[in-house]
């Protein structure tokens, strides 16, 4: 018996287990396994991208109008395509390279759309672009780009608001349901209200997780626990640990991330939830100390901040289930601007191309006396994690570190953004990691963040950089890259909102324009959104 | 126990609940009910035979997939294979293909993504050159024809 007498439908189900490249080897062994592949090519590619779907926990509606074999390839190959433009964008110390279309939203909804958006979440899979504004919730369908269709809207109420000397915060849990029909409908599953009479500001931490039916929120240093079904809640404050910067749960315990390792708390008794609000000051319980502590070996770790790999991106950082048999990645972003570090980085000059393009200048309004312990470029180092929980005994499960990655940052002038900013890659922060394709592969997402008053609150991710799994052994390197061309930033235009799907090559920034801060044409204001496919055109 | 006849007419008594991890044979005795004639299996070597009882006999007493699940709906699309499955499918080439062929035929799920697992293993990150010393396969395009499917896939060469 050989290879090639199998029959055909075997050999399709051995090729349904290879990824894009492994298929274009298999086709290019003998004409009779390049014309199996060609004959079912439509079967090959669906199969190829719906792996792709599950390893990467895409939202499969996302591909649910692909017909063609073509069509289904390119979706199955972005990964591929997001990586080479990356080693391009290093290769060559130049943006990402993508191509731009300037989203064309639906005439009567244009005004209601671009204004007031608070926050834009471009669903893994890169079709659905989720917005939210004050008191609405969008879902919009950009697979016809530049043309925008609404899937869905619906009424949210407000997010936040004040009483006197309190303020509110709102929760509403709502569930999005993909139709037979291909439509969404919306489910509203419940709302709680939150009233502090405490100074509480609104850049209070907030961290969610969801387990089962009970959502947990991090508001401060206060823990609640709504189970949404029972409309019921626990809450306690904890004590005698460094303040938790992530949080997520099981069905026993919430864990607590740390710049010191992961807590557990196991959960307190329900209360049923009169009235439909819990009052944070009056019904809290002080815990001394949590219930169980795994440190890290080598922490604790002058954070930056830090981020879990969640399993399910889709929904954000919210649905991690910790079961014992699923490892948990975590990162932790440490802060390199030490000594040590400063010594790296001192070789930087050599990297600098003999054109002299990128010759390290000072910025505009750099003191150098004040900043004289940092560094104009720095770089990151990034700690991958693994935590394994032991569900019978917590306390003995295991946080390994599993590699270690520099990120660096070339040296860039002649743009505004830099120049006039760069000091500030001291605040680095990356908003979120996303699996792009493969155990080890991570997208991070970088942003400059220094100046607030410019760029609005909050940072926004204008670089990225990539750790291939490709890449040997458990040092490895990482240059962030700009995804966002700093030439745009030459005029008064800024980032809002940006998004990064590595998955299906796409990204997403919604751009502000100083220059038309003024209503023109039916009050629609100097606001745009543009999605960029990232990678050359074949 | 159930009578089985291979195509080389060696006759295996097998106990029920192992041979009823394949859906061919379980279907069979529920359709015809209790029998003292042997299943005849004109596609299956004794030798092919005997390594897949060996499957069958290891995963005794474990419960039966359920014969509809698409394993690319549940997820299972990793090449992770379990420890013992990949010391079974530790086999020359020529057994792998007829363990793969036998449990198809004998509607083995398990061992038929098992094996279809392992050849993918083997074939994973293997340039073109490599999968044809794998399977000894040989050469047959010409120049152009070689040429025009890179032509066709110009996105597998942006690496």
């Amino acid at each position: 018996m050989i290879f090639l007498r199998l029959p055909i439908e075997l050999h399709l189900m051995i090729i349904g287990y290879l990824g894009p490249i492994d298929i274009f080897h298999v086709q290019l062994t003998c004409t009779a396994l390049n014309g199996l592949i060609e004959d079912s090519s439509e079967h090959v590619w669906r199969h190829c991208l719906r792996r792709h779907i599950i390893r990467n926990d895409l939202f499969a509606p996302s591909f649910a109008h692909l017909t063609t074999a073509a069509e289904l390839r390119h979706a199955a190959t972005a990964p591929l395509r997001f990586a080479s433009a990356y080693r391009e964008a290093v290769a060559s110390n130049s943006p990402i390279s993508k191509t731009t279309k300037v989203l064309n939203f639906p005439a009567n909804d244009m005004k209601d759309t671009k204004e007031d958006i608070m926050e834009m979440y471009l669903i893994p899979g890169g079709r659905f672009l989720l917005t939210f504004k004050q008191t609405s919730m969008s879902l919009w369908d950009i697979r016809s780009a530049p043309n925008v269709e609404l899937s869905i809207s619906t009424e949210i109420g407000a997010f936040n608001s004040m009483l006197p000397g309190r303020r509110v915060f709102h929760y509403r849990f709502l569930e999005l349901r993909w139709t037979a029909e291909h439509t969404f409908t919306v489910h509203h599953l419940g709302s709680l209200a939150l009233v502090h009479n405490l100074e509480i500001s609104m850049q209070s931490l907030q961290s969610l997780s969801i387990a089962g039916s009970r959502i947990i929120i991090l508001l401060g240093d206060t823990t609640v626990v709504w189970d949404y079904q029972r409309n019921s809640y626990t809450g306690w404050r904890l004590m005698g640990v460094s303040s938790p910067s992530e949080l997520f749960s099981n069905d026993r315990y919430v864990l607590y991330l740390t710049n010191e390792g992961i807590h557990g708390v196991s959960f307190l008794d329900f209360n049923p939830i009169a009235g439909g609000y819990v009052k944070m000051d009056t019904l809290f319980a002080h815990l001394e100390s949590p219930v169980f502590s795994v440190y890290f070996k080598e922490g604790p770790y002058d954070l930056i901040g830090n981020t879990l790999l969640p399993n399910k991106v889709w929904v954000s950082d919210s649905d991690i289930p910790i079961d014992g048999e699923t490892d948990l990645n975590i990162y932790i972003r440490e802060s390199s601007f030490t000594l040590k570090v400063d010594r790296e980085s001192e070789a930087l000059p050599s990297q600098l191309r003999p054109d002299g393009r990128w010759e390290q200048e000072l910025p505009g309004g750099y003191d150098i006396d004040h900043f004289a312990d940092d560094k104009l470029y720095g770089t990151l180092h990034v700690h991958r994690y693994t935590f394994s929980y032991c569900p019978s005994t917590p306390a003995t499960s295991a946080l390994t570190r599993v590699s270690t990655t520099k990120h660096t940052m070339p040296p860039m002038r002649n743009s505004r953004y830099y120049s006039a900013e760069c000091y500030a890659v001291r605040y680095f922060s990356a908003p979120f990691y996303q699996k792009c394709d493969g155990p080890e592969n991570a997208v991070t997402l970088w942003s400059d963040g220094g100046d607030e008053v410019f760029f609005g609150e909050g940072a926004k991710p204008v670089f990225l950089s990539f750790v291939d799994d490709r890449a040997e052994g458990s040092n490895k390197q990482a240059m962030i890259v700009p995804f966002i061309n700093p030439r745009q930033f030459v005029t008064q235009s800024w980032v809002v909102e940006s998004e990064v799907c590595p998955a299906s090559a796409k990204g997403v920034v919604m751009w502000e324009d100083d220059a038309h801060d003024i209503p023109v044409q039916d009050g629609a204001l100097g606001v745009w959104l543009e999605l960029y496919e990232i990678g050359r055109i074949a | 126990m159930v009578l089985l006849l291979t195509s080389d007419n060696e006759m295996f008594s097998v106990a029920e609940d192992v041979i009823k991890r394949s859906a061919y044979i379980k279907n069979m005795l529920e359709d015809v009910g209790e029998s003292d004639l042997p299943i005849p299996l004109p596609n299956v070597e004794s030798n092919v035979l005997v390594k897949i009882l060996e499957y069958c006999e290891h995963y005794r007493g474990e419960p039966l997939p359920a014969s509809d699940v698409d394993p690319a709906e549940i997820g299972d699309r990793s090449l992770d294979i379990a420890d013992w499955d990949q010391k079974y499918m530790a086999v020359d080439q020529e057994m792998l293909f007829e363990i793969i062929l036998a449990a198809n035929y004998l509607d083995i799920k398990s061992l038929l993504d098992v094996g279809c697992k392992t050849v993918a293993k083997m074939m994973k990150g293997k340039s073109s050159e490599e999968i044809r010393t794998l399977f000894n396969i040989a050469n047959d395009f010409t120049p152009e024809e070689e040429a025009q499917i890179r032509k066709e896939n110009a996105w597998a060469e942006c690496r």
